[in-house]
Formats: C-alpha cells, sequence, structure tokens
C-alpha cells in the first residue's frame, strides 16, 4: 500500500514536472521577436585603414494589425515593405551580431533568398562570404547568390518595381530569366560553393545592374529627395489611392530632383576566377555561356538577314547542347553542339519570304551564325579573363581523366589556348500567327 | 524455465521484426554520418563503396553469427561466452562486450544529440537532449524485445517511405556526370571506403544478442540475406543521389549530407522546407536504435553479473552513455573522428575478429550443439 502511494507520488511530480516543459522549449524563437531578414548584402568598407565586413540586412517588417484584416494568418501580424538594416564588423557573423547594437530583434536568416556581394568584396574575394552561408545552418543551398555593381547596400535599398520586396523582385527575376531571356547565368549558393571546390571550373553570378530609372512615371520617383533608408515610408506613399496624384506631382518634378533611389536589373555575368571577380559578360555574351552550359531555355536572337542591319528576330524555345572535348596533339579543341528550335518574332520589311523554303533555310544559316557568334564572344571573353566557367576543364576530368592528370595543375594557363568550336542548328517551326509579313504600300 | 533465465527477456521477435531492426540501424545514423566520409574517400564511386564491401563483410558477419547462434539457440552471445571459453575468460570477455555494448550506446547517443544540436535545437543543452533520447530509449528496453520490435513496425515502414519520397524529390536535381569518372584513381580508394562503410553494415551482428528472441529461428540466415540486399540498395540509391545532387567534394565538405540535400529539396517552390522532417524520424529512429542497444548492453551486463532481471542494469547503463557520450563525443569534431577513425577499427574487432574466433574454439571444443539447435526448430 505504501509502495502503491510512493509510486503514486513519484507519478505525480514526474507529471508536474514534465507540465512545465510543455510551456515552450530551450530554442523558442517568438515570431514578435524575430528579424526576418530577406536578403543579405556584404561590403568590404575601409575604417582607420583596415578592411571591415559591411552586412546590410532587408528584413521583413511585421505589423501587428489590429482588425479583421490581418486575421487568420501570421497571428495578426501582416508583412509590409521591408527595411534594410546595416552593421559594421570584422566578420560576417560579428557584422551580423553587431545588428543586434540597434536592433531589439534577432536576426532570423533561415527565409534568406539572396546575398548580395558587393563589387569591392567580389574583386577582393568572395571565399568569405561563400563559407558564412555554407556554413549557416540557416541560409540553404537554394539562396541565390550575385554581384552588384557598386554596393550591396545600394542593392539592398533599390526599390523593387512590381514585387514588396526587393528580395522577392530579384529571385523571380533570376527565375524566370533562363526561361525568358537566358542573359545572365543564375547560381544558387550550391553552384557557387561548388564551383569554388570543384578543379576545371569558375564561379559565374548574375550581375545587378543599379540604375535610376529613366521612366519620368516611375513609381520610384516618387519617392522622397533624400535618400532614407527605410523603404517603409515609401511604401505607405506607394499605396493605390495616392497613385495618381503622385504621379502628376512627379510629371512636374524637373530633372534636376532625381531620385537618389534606384531600381535594380539583372543583367549579365560576374566572372570569378577562383573566388575574385575578374570581370563581367555582357548580355549577348551571358546568352552565349547559358548555350554552352545548356541553362538557356528561351531568349531571343536579334540577326541580320541579307542586310546590314538586324531586321528579323528569332524566339528560341528548347536549345540543348553538347560539349565534347577533343584531345589531339595540338591541343584541345571543344566541340560545343547546340540544337534548338523556335519561331519567327520578327521580320522587319518583309525581308523573309516564309513561304520560300529557301529563305527559311537561309534565316536559320543567319540565326546559327548569330548564335555561335554569341558562345564565341563568351569564350573569347572568358579566356582573355582566364576563367573557364564553362567547367571545360571538368568535363575534360570526367570523360578523360588519365589525359587531366597531366594539365590540371596548369589548367588556368592552358584554357586561354583551347580551341571551342560551336556548331549552332536552329529550326524555325512557328511564324507567330501571320504567315507572310505585312508589306506596307 | 532455464531459458528463460538464459535470455533473461521472455519477448518473441519475428524474423521481419529482426529484418527491421537490422533496418533501422542503417536507417537511423549510419544514413547520416556515412555519405561524407565516404564521399571524401571514393569520391564519384561512392555508390561503389558502398555496395561491394559492405556485401562481402555483411555477409561474413552475418554467417559467423547466424552460425553461433545455431550452436547456442537458447542463449545470448554474452551468456554461453563462459561455456566456450572458460568461466573467467567468458565471463572477462562479456564483461568486454558489455561495456563495447555501453560504448557503443554512448556513441549513439552523442550521434543523435549532435546531429539534433547542429541543425536544430543549437541553444538547448546537448545534456537535456541525451537524457531525454536515453530515457525514451531505456523504457522501450525497459518493456523488452519485444515492444522495441513492435513500435519499430510503426517507425521504419514510415520513415523508408519518407527518404524514398525525399529522393524522389531530390531526383530532379541530381546531375549524372557527379558520378563520373569511374574509378578514377584505381579500386584502392574505393576499398578504403568500402572497409569504412562496412563497418556499419557489421551491424548485423547483434543477432548475436537477438538470436534467442527469434521466433522462427530457421529463418534467421534468410533475415540477415534480406536485410544485407535491402540495405544495399538504400545505400548505394542514398550516396548516388546525395553525391548526384552535389558532387562529390560539396558532399565531403558537409556534416550531414542528407539533412542538407533535404533543405536544398524545393518543387515548383512550393514543397519546400522538408528538412525537419528528416529530423523528427531520425530522431525516432535512433531511439529506437538506442533502445535495442541499451537492451543488447542490459542483457550482457545482467547475463556477465548473473543477475536475475537485466532491468536492473538499465539505469546504469543509461547513465553511463549520456556521461560518456558528453565527454568523450559531445562535440561534432569529437564524435566525426570516433566515427571516421576509431569505429572501423573497434568494428572490425568486436563485430567480427571476436566472434569469428570464438566461433572457431566452440568448433574445435565442440561446445554447443548443431543436432541440439535442429530439434529445438522442428
Amino acid at each position: 500500500m505504501r509502495i502503491k502511494r510512493t509510486l503514486r507520488m513519484i507519478a505525480l511530480t514526474l507529471i508536474s514536472v514534465l507540465l512545465l516543459n510543455c510551456a515552450g522549449c530551450w530554442d523558442r524563437r517568438e515570431i514578435d521577436k524575430l528579424n526576418v531578414v530577406m536578403m543579405l548584402g556584404v561590403d568590404r568598407v575601409v575604417r582607420d585603414g583596415k578592411t571591415r565586413v559591411l552586412l546590410s540586412v532587408l528584413s521583413l517588417k511585421l505589423n501587428s494589425v489590429v482588425g479583421s484584416s490581418g486575421l487568420g494568418q501570421g497571428a495578426g501580424l501582416v508583412p509590409s515593405m521591408g527595411f534594410v538594416d546595416t552593421a559594421e564588423g570584422e566578420t560576417i557573423d560579428d557584422a551580423c551580431r553587431n545588428i543586434a547594437l540597434r536592433s531589439p530583434r534577432s536576426l532570423y536568416l533561415g527565409h534568406v533568398q539572396a546575398i548580395v556581394i558587393g563589387e569591392e568584396m567580389a574583386r577582393d574575394g568572395i571565399q568569405q562570404v561563400i563559407d558564412f552561408g555554407d556554413r549557416s545552418k540557416d541560409i540553404r543551398y537554394r539562396t541565390e547568390v550575385v554581384t552588384c555593381q557598386g554596393s550591396a547596400l545600394e542593392a539592398l535599398e533599390a526599390q523593387p518595381e512590381f514585387e514588396m520586396l526587393s528580395s522577392t523582385e530579384l529571385v523571380e527575376l533570376i527565375k524566370q530569366d533562363p526561361a525568358h531571356i537566358s542573359k545572365t547565368v543564375p547560381a544558387d549558393l550550391l553552384h557557387v560553393v561548388s564551383g569554388l571546390m570543384t578543379p576545371g571550373r569558375e564561379v559565374a553570378m548574375p550581375r545587378l545592374h543599379l540604375f535610376s530609372p529613366p521612366e519620368r512615371g516611375s513609381s520610384v520617383r516618387k519617392g522622397p529627395p533624400s535618400s532614407s533608408i527605410t523603404l517603409d515610408q515609401q511604401g505607405q506613399q506607394g499605396q493605390p489611392g495616392a497613385r495618381g496624384q503622385n504621379f502628376n506631382q512627379t510629371l512636374g518634378v524637373s530633372e534636376s530632383e532625381h531620385p537618389e533611389r534606384k531600381v535594380f536589373s539583372v543583367d549579365g555575368t560576374a566572372v570569378f576566377l577562383g573566388d575574385r571577380l575578374v570581370g563581367w559578360l555582357n548580355g549577348e555574351e551571358s546568352e552565349g555561356a547559358m548555350f554552352i552550359t545548356r541553362q538557356a531555355r528561351g531568349g531571343e536572337v536579334p540577326f541580320a538577314f541579307r542586310s546590314s542591319q538586324k531586321n528579323a528576330s528569332y524566339a528560341f524555345q528548347r536549345v540543348s547542347a553538347g560539349v565534347k572535348p577533343v584531345i589531339t596533339r595540338d591541343g584541345i579543341t571543344l566541340e560545343v553542339n547546340i540544337r534548338g528550335s523556335g519561331g519567327l518574332s520578327e521580320n522587319r520589311d518583309a525581308a523573309i519570304d516564309t513561304m520560300k523554303a529557301s529563305d527559311i533555310k537561309a534565316a536559320e544559316q543567319y540565326i546559327d551564325a548569330e548564335a555561335e557568334h554569341y558562345c564565341q564572344e563568351a569564350v573569347a571573353r572568358c579566356q582573355s579573363l582566364q576563367s573557364d566557367i564553362f567547367g571545360f576543364g571538368d568535363l575534360i576530368h570526367k570523360s578523360n581523366p588519365a589525359y587531366w592528370k597531366q594539365i590540371k595543375d596548369q589548367w588556368r594557363d592552358r584554357f586561354p589556348t583551347v580551341k571551342v568550336r560551336v556548331t549552332a542548328r536552329f529550326t524555325i517551326e512557328q511564324t507567330g500567327v501571320t504567315g507572310q509579313a505585312v508589306k506596307s504600300k | 524455465m532455464r531459458t528463460g533465465t538464459a535470455r533473461l527477456d521472455n519477448g518473441r521477435i519475428s524474423s521481419v521484426q529482426l529484418l527491421f531492426i537490422f533496418l533501422i540501424f542503417e536507417a537511423s545514423t549510419a544514413i547520416l554520418y556515412t555519405p561524407a566520409r565516404v564521399a571524401a574517400l571514393a569520391g564519384p564511386d561512392s555508390w561503389l563503396a558502398v555496395s561491394l564491401g559492405d556485401g562481402v563483410y555483411g555477409l561474413v558477419v552475418l554467417l559467423v553469427a547466424v552460425t553461433l547462434g545455431k550452436r547456442f539457440p537458447d542463449q545470448v552471445f554474452t551468456g554461453y561466452l563462459p561455456e566456450i571459453l572458460g568461466r573467467i575468460g567468458g565471463k572477462l570477455l562479456a564483461a568486454a562486450y558489455a561495456l563495447a555494448f555501453i560504448h557503443m550506446g554512448s556513441v549513439f547517443v552523442g550521434e543523435a544529440s549532435v546531429f539534433i544540436n547542429t541543425h536544430l535545437l543549437f541553444l538547448t543543452p546537448p545534456t537535456v537532449l541525451d537524457t531525454v533520447l536515453a530515457m525514451m530509449a531505456i523504457y522501450g528496453a525497459y518493456l523488452g524485445i519485444e515492444a522495441i520490435a513492435r513500435e519499430n513496425e510503426i517507425v521504419l515502414p514510415v520513415w523508408l517511405l519518407l527518404i524514398v519520397f525525399l529522393l524522389l524529390l531530390a531526383a530532379k536535381d541530381v546531375d549524372i556526370s557527379h558520378l563520373k569518372p569511374v574509378l578514377e584513381n584505381g579500386l584502392l580508394p574505393v576499398l578504403r571506403a568500402a572497409l569504412f562503410h562496412s563497418s556499419w553494415r557489421g551491424e548485423v551482428f547483434f543477432l548475436l544478442m537477438l538470436y534467442p528472441y527469434l521466433s522462427q529461428k530457421q529463418e534467421a540466415l534468410k533475415a540477415g540475406l534480406f536485410y544485407l540486399g535491402l540495405v544495399i540498395v538504400l545505400a548505394v540509391v542514398v550516396h548516388t543521389v546525395i553525391v548526384g545532387v552535389f558532387g562529390d567534394l560539396v558532399t565531403a565538405h558537409l556534416l550531414f549530407p542528407l539533412e542538407t540535400l533535404a533543405q536544398y529539396i524545393s518543387l515548383g517552390r512550393f514543397v519546400e522546407r522538408l528538412e525537419i522532417v528528416v529530423i523528427v524520424f531520425l530522431t525516432a529512429a535512433t531511439i529506437v536504435k538506442l533502445a535495442v542497444i541499451y537492451h543488447s548492453a542490459g542483457i550482457a551486463a545482467a547475463s556477465t553479473l548473473g543477475l536475475k532481471n537485466y532491468r536492473s542494469a538499465l539505469i546504469p547503463i543509461v547513465l553511463i552513455t549520456v556521461a560518456l557520450s558528453r565527454v568523450l563525443y559531445g562535440t561534432n569534431l569529437k564524435l566525426l573522428s570516433q566515427l571516421f577513425y576509431v569505429w572501423p577499427i573497434e568494428a572490425l574487432i568486436v563485430e567480427l575478429a571476436i566472434p569469428a574466433l570464438i566461433l572457431l574454439i566452440a568448433v574445435i571444443r565442440k561446445k554447443g550443439g548443431g543436432p541440439l539447435a535442429d530439434q529445438e526448430n522442428s
């Protein structure tokens, strides 16, 4: 009887102790105590002769909502425009911690969608940034990595034109690029890490280009003339109700009162040698690189059809490429075979007679030549930078490991001497909803 | 009743349950810790390394365990050691095995808590994680092998389904060219990796401690062979997908490639953030594995000390494992050096060398009888 009672007492004590545990756990992080970071920007700055890291974070600002509008989701918290915080530190994580000096909420990196690397930092070496992202348990390999022409802080402060957050806009820009334009080489963290580690392959990532919007009616121009870090005010002004009024006001603004706020485009590719930024590819070169690396899925090839200027345009839809290294005594040749199909999307002055098979055939040849030209330009540019972003070395490693062993130590010197033979075969399969072009009388 | 005391646990498990227990050994900690090391050693040939060597080594260990089990169908390994080696030598070796099980238990505890600590609960003191895991496992061990086997019947199928699901989702990111070139540096690195990885396959030697609980003893070999076949398929697929997605260099530098793989999964940018699934089910699987090893350690200790009840040995064992894992394997650096450099050698001795030697001695000294076993089975 006594044993039974003792046991019962023990059980009761255990239950009450365990109940206490139910209240939460050691690692609880309440959502209203978190600074949910959407995008990281890393810059290198010099202070008193010492280089330091300037970290800027674009975080989600959660506004608590009173009333019924925000009920249901997020426990009454709705996301508004992001805001930018900056901090300096000796290392990136040091800077992350230093943000706590001014922000009462701890950084939460689990939602980081993109890491923006400033140009200075990139030229100095990105290994530090990549190691930070790679090591963090929160930042995932899907995170997009981009290099910004200029400072990353400016990129984070830039105004999104369509989405609420510039991180969303940036990621969408990168994601849709291969399908529609193919003018930048997308790279998520995994690909950057693997590009840094793999011998015979260099890192390439999208270039972020900042500019003031030339359009006079741009919503960005409605911002306050002086630069301001909080995008929040901007968001309130951007409400639909205020739009028309602001638009008119903007029209009255003279060009001298140019807004400081910028927008960004993802355009071209940053080329790295090792972990250092060595140069850029422009849009066309990037398109060539996208062809060779089999990442292009859709885009445009304007071409000149029996003319001195580009008078027709071709939209490709499906592209595949095969790269074969051929090793002879003279050196290494890479045979790149590109196959693709698509449609004629423009035919100025009715230069191409779509009813004539010979014309179509000739047009296809012009397209092929143009695409090959893109590829050759990309290769020539990368060869001048010594940077094998196509992974040709890796390809040789995989197809001919014995030969790779001989050359792998001098691959960076060998790469510029490699011959690349590009053969493109594009077919015109569609001409839009018309056949013949409009002929003006 | 003599057999009852010799086995110390009256539970019975079927051969399918035995198969499941072996599978959970692989699917709990091995799947998590081995891919990085195998990729570091064998590079793109990881899939080869985990198939060939494992098969051979696993088969040898299995045959030794089954043959020994057949000779002493109603006793656990530590129970019949004195019969073979004489009282003092046998007891000493049995005690050594009890200690080896305790040590393995502390490694498993460390494996689970380091993983959870790295990826999920990094503020929670690891001691708390250790204790909670050990408490759940000890409850299973307390209830006996039958309860553990039944729990495992729930955990393993769900976990295996989830692994298949995860691998299918990850499959679209597989780049087959990451598996090339094949055998770049010859067979030697692959063999080294195989030697490393097969120490996990050798965990089939737990059959020595589980054999008496089998309800159909003649199916032990069949279950073992099924295990080897299934587990090799599982290991090959897991290693292929991981190396196929990340490439061997990136895989080699990760701590938990499987977890990172789950993080990387993104289907239409909608099916994402599945890593928590991995954590939850790996924890569940590790608890089963821990329970089995606690059970074996308890039985080994009890049969060595001549206790009537193995349950009284459980509490000290758990305390020792938690303390040991904290001191020896508290951080991933310490843990990985144990797993990567010590465990393969330890495994070779504990799993294969000693049991094989014991079998040899038993055959020479004509201890234990095949005929007896046949009688029991028929």
